[in-house]
């Protein structure tokens, strides 16, 4: 890991002292004339700007010395730690979970390989963001929940997987990716809200000081209501009944996910549930869109780092 | 953690440092190098990537009777976002803290006057005024293509503030009032030898909790300057009285370390173990790089003595956190680590024993099936 400092001459920590420049006029009313308690506090001549008709105040101060900012800090010539010092505790470490949501109905086809592309390289890409700042990333699972349509498809229309250590069990998570088929469904709208309702209740791991808990989604479609009877009793008793008890789950302090470690991303249209969410749900990242069609790196990169850093 | 009321936020304002009985003022005639004149100070800015870093190089000015310490920390995950700049691609993060910076920089030049009294909430809303036109600015400047993403997590241009201004009370006098002005989760710390760190500066964050829960929970920031979100600058004042530290810092300077206490065991035991105030900072660094994993900026201001004057002001509490919290702390730790290791040899140990202790169980247990087996083999058999 190398550090170093920002070494960009503009951002040098202690520029000597220059006249404002397009600087508002000092406000009266921001400076206060000396309060009761130190009215009798005598000038101090010798603290009067330099400048008598300069504008600017604070011309008593200078940089400290010794300006010590540093611009870079070369591992190799820190000092060593004495042999006094208590030692140095390691960073605190992060785990990290992520669920892949992924819509293998019909009218996936067209793009369910290049969703499968960019499930394969989201958690890659999240890891690194982490790794690039010094994070350590004790331990990193995925987990997949593919979905279709209850309604048209019974219990075929979900395929859940548990969680993947990576990168330990990377063949297994790759062949797994690898073996979804996008088909059926039926009409849209699909079952999007059970699956990020499994998706919420997942197995999320205690280890780790830190932690973050990802669902992303890929969709192209909009999501049916909860609370269908189409959904089997074994799925159904894992998923709140309506829209407002899920949002409850979501929000729960005390519920299954951390209120600072939880993202949600969603690449799915604008429409019932997917809209619902990004406009009232905390955390969430929505790309509106067909299962992520159009993004731009840019933004890609945006919401990696909404993940990877403190926000 | 919830927001502090104003009245509550305030409530240091004009206390009289020569009441306080933990303001250390008492603890100056422990160290012989003290004088009202002498001072200490350093600052650094560490990027985890090389030209990249999201943290400003911090504000650190002295004068006579004028100090002025801050920290700007780029917030990473909210502003994330890249543009195109003449200097390459930077992220909104980058840009925020040094705009800040420049411009919260040259308004408290304007502002600091030795022969006036700061008004802090009036400096507050003067700089939130300056702050956000010169961020809005830059992001007209940037001309930036709207972004596809919907979420209230992400910001244009964020970033934190943490400064603090010192005016000192009468002309060569030992007693300062100390503005503290933050926004979003950087720190603003005093150091006195009697009572040690000390943190001036609330937090802005969605979750409850105190510093200590702070560490684990990495919460989400709920107040921060940008150019898209309303924001507040907080003020309070307290009053000093010299020898004292005081200390600006990101939070990948304290966010990284076991607890509260080890930060102040780092400050203080680098300080101890340092001939000078360069080694001092070098130490600090050091041992900031070897356990952040964000950005760390720090600026650090000692009033009323010299470095070994403050070796000696602090020697005793630096003696006091390392063997009242931190020893008892890391035994503590360590001995979860050891069980943690003693319970995963026993795992293994145990998954061992199994295959081995039913290996040999297995061929008795398994007779019948093995044979009615190699029956049924020897009849499909051509």
């Amino acid at each position: 890991m190398t550090i170093s400092g920002d070494t960009s001459p503009s951002d040098a920590g202690a520029t000597p002292i220059e006249p404002p420049v397009e600087m508002p006029e000092v406000t009266p009313s921001t400076l206060a004339p000396p309060t009761p308690d130190s009215a009798t506090t005598p000038a101090n001549p010798a603290a009067a700007p330099s400048d008598p008709g300069a504008a600017a105040t604070g011309a008593d101060l200078t940089p400290a010395e010794p300006d010590a900012v540093q611009t870079s800090l070369d591992p190799g010539t820190a000092a060593p730690p004495p042999a006094a010092l208590v030692p140095v505790a390691t960073g605190l470490s992060y785990s990290v979970d992520i669920v892949f949501c992924i819509d293998v109905t019909g009218s996936m086809s067209p793009i369910i390989d290049a969703v499968k592309t960019n499930a394969m390289r989201f958690y890659d890409d999240v890891q690194t963001n982490l790794t690039d700042k010094g994070k350590n990333v004790d331990e990193l699972r995925v987990r997949v929940i593919a979905f279709r349509d209850f309604a048209a498809d019974g219990e075929a229309a979900l395929e859940e997987s548990d969680f993947f250590t990576l990168p330990d069990h990377q063949a297994h998570f790759s062949t797994f990716v690898s073996g979804l088929t996008a088909q059926g469904g039926g009409d849209a709208p699909e079952s999007g809200l059970e699956a990020v309702a499994l998706a919420m209740n997942s197995s999320w791991t205690m280890r780790g000081d830190r932690r973050r808990q990802v669902i992303v989604v890929w969709t192209d479609q909009a999501a049916q209501p909860l609370g269908s009877s189409a959904v089997p009793p074994s799925i159904g008793a894992r998923v709140p009944a309506d829209f407002s008890a899920l949002t409850d789950l979501w929000e729960d302090t005390q519920g299954p996910l951390g209120s600072s470690s939880k993202r949600l991303i969603l690449f799915a249209p604008d429409g019932p549930g997917w809209s619902d969410i990004s406009g009232v749900w905390e955390n969430v990242v929505h790309h509106p869109s067909q299962a992520g069609g159009g993004l731009s790196e840019v933004d890609y990169g945006t919401i990696v780092d909404s993940i990877g850093n403190s926000v | 953690m919830t927001q502090e009321p104003a009245a509550d936020r305030d409530r240091d304002e004009d206390q009289d440092p020569s009441t306080d009985p933990q303001d250390g003022s008492g603890s100056g005639s422990q160290a012989g190098s003290t004088t009202m004149g002498q001072s200490v100070s350093f600052a650094f800015n560490l990027g985890k990537i090389e030209n990249q870093g999201e943290d400003s190089d911090p504000i650190l000015r002295e004068g006579r009777d004028l100090a002025l310490v801050a920290v700007f920390d780029g917030m990473g995950g909210a502003g994330g976002t890249v543009y195109e700049t003449p200097d390459g691609p930077r992220t909104g993060a980058y840009l925020a803290s040094r705009v800040a910076r420049d411009v919260v920089e040259r308004r408290m030049m304007q502002l600091l006057d030795p022969e006036w009294h700061l008004d802090g909430p009036r400096t507050a809303a003067d700089l939130h005024n300056v702050v956000t036109d010169a961020l809005n600015e830059r992001l007209a400047d940037l001309q930036a293509p709207p972004s596809g993403l919907r979420s209230r997590l992400l910001r244009a241009l964020p970033t934190t503030m943490a400064l603090l201004a010192l005016q000192r009370r009468e002309p060569g006098g030992p007693d300062w009032y100390c503005h503290i002005l933050w926004a979003g989760d950087s720190r603003a710390y005093v150091l006195e030898p009697d009572s040690g760190i000390r943190q001036l500066t609330l937090d802005d964050i969605r979750d409850e909790g105190d510093a200590m829960a702070n560490l684990r929970q990495d919460s989400v920031v709920s107040n921060a300057m940008s150019a898209d979100t309303a924001f507040e600058i907080h003020h309070r004042r307290i009053g000093l009285t010299a020898p004292f530290l005081v200390m600006a810092a990101t939070d990948g300077c304290f966010g990284y370390v076991r607890s509260p206490m080890h930060f102040e065991e780092l400050v203080l035991s680098t300080m101890r173990d340092a001939a000078d105030t360069e080694s001092w900072s070098a130490a600090v660094q050091a041992r900031v790089a070897g356990v952040t994993g964000d950005d760390a900026a720090m600026a650090v201001l000692g009033l009323g003595a010299d470095h070994n004057g403050f070796q000696q002001l602090f020697a005793e509490r630096s003696r006091a956190v390392v063997e009242t919290w931190i020893g008892p702390l890391d035994a503590l730790a360590d001995e979860v680590g050891h069980s943690e290791r003693a319970l995963e040899a026993a795992r293994s140990a145990h998954a061992a024993g199994s295959a081995d202790l039913w290996g040999s169980y297995k061929q008795v247990y398994e007779h019948h099936l093995t044979q009615q087996q190699a029956s049924n083999e020897e009849q499909v058999t051509p």
